[in-house]
This record gives C-alpha cells, sequence and structure tokens, in this order.
C-alpha cells in the first residue's frame, strides 16, 4: 500500500511504540539483505544486479505479545506482514514481495525450559535451530531433527514449513516432534494448541499452523520432545546395480527394521556427488544406510538389514563410505560444493508411496530432460514404512543471462518437474513447502479441496495480510 | 574498490547461511543485517552497480571481527577479508558512522584505541630494562585499560627468575587498528615501527601477552615482510612453559572454572592446549562450555566496546548465558580484552577472573 505525506512516519511510530525504536527500521542494507534468502530466483534476481524486492519496515519484535501487537497495527492499516525466520527457506516464503512488514523473528530466541525428566524442550522459535539442539546436547539429549540447514534456520522457519532431518526415518519428520503451539493469529489473538499432540478432543490444531509457511499466523513458542543419544550408531553403505533395485530393497528394509537415515542415490548423483564429497567412484546406485539405538538391537537389525540388501544384488561396501557421509552430511552444502548461481538449479522434493515413487522419478526425469541441456540429479531418503520422499534436482550450468528469460525458464522446468510428480502419485512438495515458487500450483494440486484452505484463510486473516502471494493464499 | 580476494569471499557468502549459528553478533540482535552472508551480500552488490552507502558501512563495524564464521567454513572462505576492507573504504569514503570515526581519530592521532598520550602511565615500570633477550610486549588493552594483568605478568616472571625488559613507550602492534581501519599502509608502517623497536630491543624472544598482538606479529608482520627477528610467543604458551618445567612453582587453587577461549588464540594461532594446562596446573577444575576451544563463542572484545559499548554488552550477555547453563561460576580468560570485558558485565553470583592474577595468586 502506499502512504502519503508522513503517514509512514505515524505507522512507524506505532510500530516503535509496540516493539522499541531499536526494534523497527529499514536501512537500504536492511532492504537488500530481507529481499535475497535461499530461493534461486532471489539469488538470481541479485546476482544480475536487480534492485530485491524490499519491505517498509524491518519489524523485531522480542516477544509473543510484541508480535500480538504488531499484528493488530497492521491489521488496522491493512499492512501485508511477513514472517521471516533465517531467510534459509529455498521457497521464498519469507520474501518481502508485497513490501510492508518484515517481521524478523530472531530477537524470540530463548530457551524457556529444557526439562530432562519429562523428556521435553519448550522455546521461542526465533532460536536458531542449532543453537537449540546445542543446549540440548549439553544435557546429553537431541531434538534429533538434524536437517542440513539446522546452522542457517530458527525453528520457527522449520515448523512453517513442516522441516524433515537426515534421521527422520527413525525419529519422524518434525510433526512427529511437536508437542504443542503458541500462535499469534493473524489479528492479533494469541492462541495454544491443547496441551498433548495426539487426542480425540476435537480437530487437532498443532497441523493446521505446521506448514502453514506464515499464511495463517505467527508461531511463538513450541515445545519438542527429546530423545536421548543413542549407546550406538552404526553406518554402512551399498552398491544396488541400478536405482530400481535400490527402491525395492529399500522399501523392503524400512517395512522390516527402523533405520535412522536411508539414502538411496540414482546413478547420476553417485557418479557426481558422491564421487565428490565421499570419494566413492564406482558406477551404479549407492545408498548409505545408518542404525542407532541399543547395541543389541542394532546389531540385530544391522543383520537383517545386510541380507535383506544382499538379496537384491547390492555389493556391501562396508562402514567406511556411510561414515564418510555422515561425516560429510553438512559438507556437501558450503560454497564450492553446492550448486551456485549463475548455475540455474531446483530441488524438486516429493513424497509418495512405494508404489508411486519409483514411476514420479521416472516421470519428473524424463520431463525435466526435455529442456535442453538440463542435467538431472537424485536420490531418495526420508523413508516410511508406507513410502519415501523423492529428492531430484536440475541444474543448467548456462542459463539465459536475462533475468526475465531466466526467470520464465527456471518456472517452466518447475511446473514440467511438479506436475510429472502430481500426475503419478506425488505432491508438490516434501519438505521444503510452497512459498511463492509453488504457490501458482497450490489450486492444480488440491482441486476443489483448496476452498477448505480458502475458506480457513478468510476466516483467520480477513484482511489477508499474513504472508500475500505465498501458498496459493 | 574492493580487491578481487574480497570480492570473491563476498560472492561465496552472499547466499551462504552454514556458519550463522556462531556469530556471536547477529546471534544476539537478531538482525539478519548481522549474518556474514548479509555482508557478503552487501559487498557482493557494491559489485554489482550499488552504492557502497552510510547503511552498508554501518553493519561492517557490527562485527567483532572473531573469525567463527571463517573458522567454521567447510570451504575456507573469509568474511573477514571483505569486512576490513569495507572498513577502509567506509572511512576514505567518509560514510564511517560517527561513534566508529570518534576511535579511529584517536587511533590515528595516538596509535591506540584509547587516545592515550601514554599508554604505559598506569604501570608500573621502574627497574625494568627496556633491552634483553626476553620481552615482555604488553600491548594496549592490558596496558591501559586492564593493568593489573600487565602487573601480575611481571610478578609472576620475577617470581620464576626471569629476566625481562618491556619496550619504553612500546608502540602498538597495529592488531586494533587492523581491524577498525582494515590492513591499510597506516597499520603497516605501525608495524614497521614496532618491529623495528623489538629488535632494537635485543630481544630473543617476545612474550606477546595479548593473543591479538601475537597474531598480527605471527600472520601479517609476516606477510609483510616485517616480521621481527624474535620468535614470538603467546603468552600462554611461554607461561605454560613455566609451569611445565617446575620453574615457576605453584600452591594449588581450588574450584571449578570455565576457560573463555579467545578467537585470535584459539582459531588463529591454533592453540587450545596451554590454557588448559595452566588451570590444571592451578588444580582448578575445568567444566568446558559447550561450545569451547575453536568453537568458542567471542564475548565482543576490547575494540568493540570501545566504539559500540552497547554493543558490546549484548554480546558480552551471550558469552555469559553459555556459562550459566553450566555448572560453573566463574569465567577464566586468556586475553586481556576479553578479560576487559567479561568483567565488565558480571551477571550476579559469577565471577570472572584472568589465568595470570591466578597464577599470580597461586605463586610463590
Ligand atoms: C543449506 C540448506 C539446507 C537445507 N536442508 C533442509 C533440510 O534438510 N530439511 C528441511 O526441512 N529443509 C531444508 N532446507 C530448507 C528449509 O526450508 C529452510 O532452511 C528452513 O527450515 C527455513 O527456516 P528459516 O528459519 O530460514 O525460515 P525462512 O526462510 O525465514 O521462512 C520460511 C517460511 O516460514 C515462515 N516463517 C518463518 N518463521 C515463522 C514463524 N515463526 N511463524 C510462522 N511462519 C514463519 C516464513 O514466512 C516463510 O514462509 C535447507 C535450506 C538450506 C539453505
Ligand atoms: S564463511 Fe563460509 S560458511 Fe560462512 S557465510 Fe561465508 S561461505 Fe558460508
Ligand atoms: S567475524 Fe564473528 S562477529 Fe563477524 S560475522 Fe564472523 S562470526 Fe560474526
Amino acid at each position: 500500500m502506499e502512504f502519503k505525506g508522513f503517514m509512514i512516519n505515524m505507522v512507524q511510530s506505532e510500530l516503535e511504540d509496540a516493539v522499541g525504536v531499536e526494534n523497527v527500521s529499514c536501512t537500504h542494507a536492511e532492504q537488500i539483505t530481507y529481499g535475497v534468502d535461499y530461493f534461486w530466483l532471489s539469488r538470481m534476481w541479485a546476482d544480475k544486479g536487480n534492485t530485491p524486492p524490499a519491505p517498509e519496515f524491518v519489524v523485531r519484535p522480542g516477544s509473543t505479545e510484541e508480535v500480538a501487537k504488531v499484528m493488530k497495527i497492521a491489521n488496522y492499516y491493512k499492512i501485508p506482514v511477513q514472517p521471516w525466520g533465517g531467510g534459509s527457506g529455498s521457497q521464498g516464503g519469507a520474501l518481502p514481495m508485497a513490501g510492508g512488514i518484515l517481521l524478523d523473528n530472531k530477537r524470540m530466541n530463548k530457551m524457556l525450559d529444557l526439562n530432562t525428566n519429562a523428556g521435553t524442550v519448550t522455546c521461542e522459535t526465533g532460536i536458531i535451530f542449532q543453537t537449540l539442539e546445542d543446549y540440548c546436547q549439553e544435557k546429553g539429549y537431541s531434538m534429533m531433527h538434524l536437517p542440513s540447514c539446522l546452522t542457517c534456520c530458527t525453528v520457527g522457519g522449520a515448523l512453517a514449513h513442516n522441516g524433515i532431518g537426515i534421521l527422520s526415518t527413525k525419529y519422524g519428520k518434525i510433526d512427529d516432534m511437536v508437542l504443542w503451539m503458541e500462535v499469534v493469529l493473524p489479528t492479533g489473538e494469541i492462541i495454544e494448541t491443547l496441551p498433548v499432540p495426539k487426542h480425540s478432543s476435537g480437530p487437532n490444531l498443532i497441523p493446521l499452523f505446521l506448514g502453514s509457511e506464515g499464511t495463517l499466523g505467527i508461531i511463538t513458542k513450541v515445545k519438542f520432545r527429546l530423545i536421548h543419544e543413542p549407546e550406538i550408531r552404526r553406518h554402512h553403505a551399498f552398491l544396488f546395480p541400478d536405482i530400481h533395485t535400490g527402491y525395492e530393497a529399500c522399501h523392503k528394509i524400512v517395512q522390516a527394521v527402523k533405520p535412522s537415515i536411508i539414502r538411496l542415490f540414482d546413478e547420476a548423483e553417485t557418479v557426481s556427488i558422491i564421487k565428490k564429497v565421499i570419494g566413492f567412484e564406482k558406477q551404479g546406485s549407492f545408498m548409505n544406510l545408518t542404525l542407532e539405538g541399543y547395541k543389541g538391537i542394532v546389531a540385530a537389525e544391522e543383520e537383517i538389514a545386510l541380507k535383506l540388501a544382499q538379496e537384491y544384488g547390492a555389493q556391501y561396501l562396508g562402514t567406511e563410505y556411510g561414515e564418510k557421509w555422515y561425516e560429510n552430511r553438512i559438507t556437501f552444502f558450503y560454497p564450492g560444493h553446492i550448486m551456485n548461481n549463475p548455475q540455474m538449479f531446483g530441488t524438486l522434493d516429493t513424497v509418495a508411496t512405494h508404489e508411486n515413487i519409483e514411476k514420479i522419478y521416472w516421470a519428473m526425469k524424463a520431463e525435466v530432460s526435455k529442456f535442453p541441456n538440463v542435467r538431472f540429479i537424485s536420490h531418495s531418503s526420508h523413508w516410511y514404512d508406507w513410502g519415501c520422499m523423492n529428492y531430484s534436482r536440475f541444474i543448467l550450468d548456462n542459463p539465459p543471462e536475462d533475468p526475465e528469460e531466466a526467470l520464465r525458464l527456471h518456472n517452466q522446468i518447475w511446473n514440467a518437474g511438479v506436475r510429472a510428480a502430481l500426475a503419478n502419485g506425488g505432491v508438490l512438495n516434501d519438505h521444503h513447502g510452497v512459498g511463492l515458487k509453488l504457490s501458482r500450483l497450490m489450486k492444480e494440486q488440491y482441486g476443489p479441496a483448496m476452498k477448505v484452505l480458502e475458506i480457513m484463510k478468510k476466516g483467520l486473516d480477513p484482511n489477508g495480510i499474513m504472508n500475500p502471494y505465498k501458498m496459493g493464499l | 574498490m574492493f580487491t578481487e580476494i574480497a570480492y570473491k569471499n563476498a560472492d561465496a557468502c552472499r547466499f551462504c547461511w552454514m556458519c550463522r549459528h556462531l556469530c556471536p553478533i547477529s546471534n544476539k540482535t537478531g538482525n539478519e543485517v548481522n549474518s556474514a552472508r548479509a555482508k557478503g551480500l552487501l559487498v557482493s552488490m557494491v559489485k554489482r552497480g550499488f552504492d557502497f552507502d552510510p547503511s552498508m558501512a554501518k553493519v561492517m563495524w557490527e562485527c567483532c571481527l572473531c573469525g567463527a564464521c571463517t573458522n567454521n567454513c567447510a570451504t575456507g572462505y573469509e568474511p573477514r577479508s571483505y569486512i576490513r576492507e569495507a572498513r577502509s573504504e567506509a572511512i576514505v569514503k567518509g560514510i564511517a558512522p560517527m561513534n566508529v570515526m570518534a576511535v579511529v581519530d584517536k587511533m590515528l592521532d595516538t596509535s591506540n584505541m584509547y587516545g592515550a598520550a601514554n599508554l604505559q602511565e598506569k604501570l608500573d615500570l621502574s627497574g625494568v630494562p627496556t633491552c634483553g633477550k626476553i620481552l615482555l610486549y604488553i600491548g594496549e588493552v592490558a596496558s591501559y585499560e586492564v593493568p593489573e594483568l600487565a602487573a601480575a605478568a611481571m610478578r609472576i616472571l620475577r617470581k620464576a627468575g626471569v629476566d625481562f625488559a618491556v619496550l619504553k613507550n612500546e608502540p602498538t602492534s597495529g592488531a586494533y587498528m587492523g581491524d577498525m581501519i582494515g590492513f591499510v599502509d597506516e597499520v603497516r608502517q605501525q608495524a614497521l615501527t614496532t618491529s623495528k623497536a623489538i629488535d632494537a630491543s635485543g630481544a630473543e624472544i617476545v612474550i606477546a601477552l595479548d593473543p591479538m598482538d601475537a597474531r598480527i606479529m605471527k600472520h601479517e608482520y609476516a606477510e609483510w615482510n616485517c616480521a621481527p627477528k624474535a620468535t614470538v610467543l603467546t603468552a600462554t604458551n611461554y607461561f605454560a612453559s613455566l609451569v611445565a618445567s617446575g620453574t615457576l612453582k605453584l600452591t594449588k587453587l581450588k574450584g571449578i572454572v570455565s576457560i573463555h577461549d579467545a578467537g585470535a588464540l584459539s582459531r588463529d594461532l591454533d592453540e587450545t592446549a596451554p590454557i588448559r594446562a595452566i588451570v590444571s596446573a592451578l588444580g582448578l577444575d575445568n567444566h568446558e562450555m559447550y561450545r569451547h576451544n575453536d568453537l568458542s563463542m567471542s564475548c565482543g572484545g576490547a575494540l568493540l566496546k570501545q566504539y559500540d559499548p552497547a554493543l558490546a554488552a549484548l554480546t558480552c550477555e551471550g558469552r555469559w548465558y553459555d556459562v550459566e547453563r553450566i555448572d560453573s561460576n566463574c569465567i577464566v580468560t586468556e586475553a586481556p580484552g576479553s578479560y576487559a570485558v567479561l568483567s565488565s558485565k558480571v551477571p550476579e553470583g559469577y565471577e570472572v577472573t584472568d589465568y595470570l592474577l591466578l597464577l599470580d595468586k597461586a605463586s610463590n
């Protein structure tokens, strides 16, 4: 919205009154910084020297009550509010595309309670996830939520797009870890979910806000369950002749035992990233598997997993490469190893049942490969007894120089890849969210069911100020 | 306006969030603009035609150059390279913040951050020679802000029977000036002056009381071809060897403490063992904070305290929180800057001491 005369200063002083003068600003340096997150398009835009999307106000609340005050002010003036955690989201979810207020939550960074008797930890959501994990580890516990963005993201960001960590196959997605949440509604009311995450006391509110990407409210506090560090963690690696046998074997393994990690790489990723980072030279489909917990149970599980893998023609590679993968699990993401601009790239992660996941892999690969010079690599991690995730990436080394051309091509590749998933029993996304990137495809995915989300949005956010243009809402 | 090296590093950092959890400043301010990636992004935008403006300049000083980001970087990028250059550039362009310029002016006048005409006015150097084989290089912080550490160091050396010298009107090393204004000519000149003064003292060994001085003498002086002839040792290393050899006799102290590693030592000079050997020889039980050794969280440092005391206090609060979560209520520092900062904001029920004060107390 456009402010006339000194109206912008009037709003600013009201925001300053809510959160403190020093916590409202919008310098040129901030405008640039908050206009670029991990989304490839925002990076490309900046890389070409274009002006990033900028907010009018950067507001840094220090408490739930301050968030509530900001939301009330924003509602009165009908100013868009875009929550920002760490800005490490890859879908452009936090970008201030509508101007207005950029709400940086990182001052709300306190651990409120670490209760080793109850096995719970409660914190504000602006805390960096690695910091929370450090606090838990100090006491011999872990969240067991170890995404590759652990050091980059806030707890709020991980909740807002329902993230997942590398140990998910045993310990679950973040939605399996949340016990309770406090949320500030778009209209400024502070609500809490029920004290337990599973019940028959009416519809559960936790899943409504988890994964809502700042479009339905701001998650301000959360209580998670804690897990003891395992007595033993053992890594193994295998080489399958091809991805097909790999999928079949992994399906059998997850129905028999509970590994914490299974990562099955296609032939293209095996000879590129796996070779580069852990030095594995052979061709085929590399798979690393980790089992953990009490020694005796792990030993029994190892025996079963190894036997099943070998039944599907896997060559057992011992423990070395699995250990190397685990040690280097973060190294993959540093500049120099990870894809980077000016390359064009995207992670088309989706999730499906075992029946559909391999179909999706081949369909996506076929669609994405139709674009000239686009490379496609893929792996599947995050396994369930009913299915698994597929994490496919496209990479184009020399995208168009012109930013608008590049944007167009980027979106065309995404449309093609995601539609291949949708047509074969997949979903828009597994764990990075929808954000701005896939917003346009929400209606296509949900069909008539989109109405349910739209009604909820209208009810909770009557002025439509929460994170506009995101998630199709 | 920036060097290729600075741009290369900035272009790596601009889209990378991997080290943000270790930044003692951005984790306290909660402002995205204080992360290493934001500073990289800003410099990279300058490369792409954006004007380097006062708001960007201000951000460059909201950093204590602690090196936690660099140390974490799996691919070896160095945000401090472009941050230092950005500081030089901002000063030349006349867009550095006023609080910064106030200290820069003092440094350009007096070559120390305090603007002290006589840095040694608080030291009792009577009877201390100015020439000798072993030179105690005290540095600006221990000379002026926490002279009790310099006094303790001299008493310890005497108790150990070490003949030592201290330079008269000891010139500053350029360490803090280099952090404040970047490694520009003025800093190189300062380095040359100090190196010559060390050579003129006839020193064979320099004991650098402040790890910041040890770092610049060992790294940059060598790079700038002005290393002194003498061997530069960190004071922690030197005192640990006096303890290990039995030259310095200690009575045992008792209690639980937590060592606060200084980044200049633990990261830049790769030194973490001597302080632990000293603390153990003192009979103290070191309960490590979760982030220790090269992962240590900076407390802000002496320079930040001079030009932005509020930010330094906030940063320091973060370090105290690390000790508050464990069963220790005493921090032991190993650098004068850490002692100066941490002792200026001690939470109730906690205390801070320095290994030099402990060695002085326990030696006879
Ligand atoms: C190197 C790297 C590796 C990654 N690996 C993984 C991985 O292994 N697993 C995984 O799940 N993801 C991964 N991601 C992507 C992931 O989406 C983000 O890193 C992260 O979880 C987003 O958190 P953030 O705090 O940075 O949120 P932001 O990017 O700031 O925001 C993301 C979305 O959440 C909203 N939001 C933020 N805070 C709140 C809040 N408190 N309440 C309501 N809405 C809020 C924003 O408006 C936005 O829509 C990776 C990203 C990177 C950069
Ligand atoms: S120093 Fe390394 S880890 Fe930190 S932002 Fe730069 S490239 Fe990333
Ligand atoms: S040097 Fe220290 S304070 Fe500066 S950006 Fe890096 S981690 Fe943060």
